[in-house]
């Protein structure tokens, strides 16, 4: 009678699970359709090529740092007065939203400095750190910058100074790039305008990428 | 009702650190702020909106400001993603129009920071205006303010 019993219950176990396998298989998998973001969602997505820098702690900054969790990577400069402190307020904000859900744990803000004349990794880590006290920074070689900026089509030209200015300006992509666990490109973050917006978005791609592990 | 307390609470904070005007002429500058600043931080910004609906053409010829070597009028071009922050020489503001300095355009830009911009923190800034003339506006350090 218990064997009976059992028997019924291991086979309405295995029943579900094959359906479920099943399903995953042959039914139409709206559940994971891509997510919609303001940017661009890439799809699959892409092998980060090998880079070289230094962090906000004079450690070395490359594949490994960015393994088994979400990085956000935002490209600028410390003499930015605009962009730049506000881009790391609005991802400072994002983080905390994230935080007050207990979502923070897996995921890294990092300022890459395309300005290695003037931005040292002690400079990068006052400044991130104003921002949020978990940020990173790196820069490096102009070398090394090129490789992890041009593999995400992240535009940047450092200017000479106008004349009679003693400093200079630079043109930057005000981007953010979204690497996921696997450090894989997953995201490219454009024109994110308001704080809801880019947690929804970090949170749809996430889910994406969460729904289609196997 | 809690809710409600809860939305209405930035907006009084706000209210109280920025509801700050000062007029000049025929123009109207509002809410003039700028974002604290890390202390290694050589540069900052400062902005605010001015209301030109009741005047005549004018345009902005200079700031000054004690806080840092240079005051600079600059602005940002956007190609596709890429900010081009460029330096100009006047800010134009047109009759009947309103012309608001924010981030990601327009701003006040201060080079080489003698100190670090603090929250809480005000500092005088003179601006001159072509026709209107010159008007000192105080500067609210903060984060940007609802009305922006």
């Amino acid at each position: 009678m218990l064997n009976k019993q059992l028997l019924i219950i291991v086979l309405g176990v295995v029943s579900v699970v094959a359906g479920v396998w099943l399903g995953r298989y042959f039914l139409p998998q709206t559940e994971t359709a891509e997510p919609e973001i303001n940017g661009i969602y890439i799809s699959p997505s892409r092998k980060v090529a090998d880079f070289e820098l230094t962090n906000q702690s004079g450690q070395p900054f490359n594949q490994a740092a960015l393994k088994e969790r979400w990085s956000l990577l935002f490209f600028g400069y410390t003499f930015c007065p605009d962009v730049c402190p506000t881009t790391l307020a609005q991802l400072n904000q994002f983080h905390s939203r994230l935080a007050a859900e207990g979502l923070d744990e897996d995921v890294t803000v990092w300022m890459i400095s395309v300005d290695p004349a003037r931005d040292t990794a002690e400079r990068l880590k006052e400044y991130t750190a104003f921002f949020n006290p978990k940020f990173g920074g790196a820069t490096g070689d102009r070398e090394e910058i090129d490789k992890l900026a041009q593999q995400f089509g992240v535009y940047y030209k450092i200017h000479d100074p106008e004349p009679g200015a003693d400093y200079y300006l630079v043109d930057h992509s005000s981007a953010v790039i979204v690497i996921n666990p696997d450090t894989r490109l997953q995201a490219v973050l454009t024109g994110t305008s308001s704080t809801d917006r880019l947690v929804e978005d970090f949170q749809a791609i996430r889910q994406h990428y969460d729904a289609t592990q196997s | 009702m809690k809710r409600l307390l809860l939305l209405l609470i930035p907006a009084l904070i706000s209210f109280q650190g920025f509801a700050a005007e000062f007029a000049v002429g025929d123009l109207v500058i509002k809410h003039p702020w700028a974002r604290p600043t890390p202390p290694v931080a050589d540069a900052g910004a400062a902005y605010f909106i001015v209301d030109n609906s009741r005047g005549a053409d004018d345009r902005l010829l200079s700031a000054e400001a004690d806080i840092s070597q240079r005051v600079e009028l600059h602005t940002h071009l956007m190609e596709g993603d890429v900010m081009m922050m460029r330096k100009v020489d006047t800010i134009e503001m047109p009759a009947g129009q309103t012309v608001a300095l924010q981030p990601g355009g327009l701003h006040i830009m201060f080079i080489g920071l003698q100190a670090p911009l603090v929250e809480g923190d005000r500092f005088p800034l003179t601006l001159n205006f072509e026709k209107a003339g010159a008007v000192i506006v105080e500067v609210a350090i903060g984060q940007q303010p609802n009305a922006q």
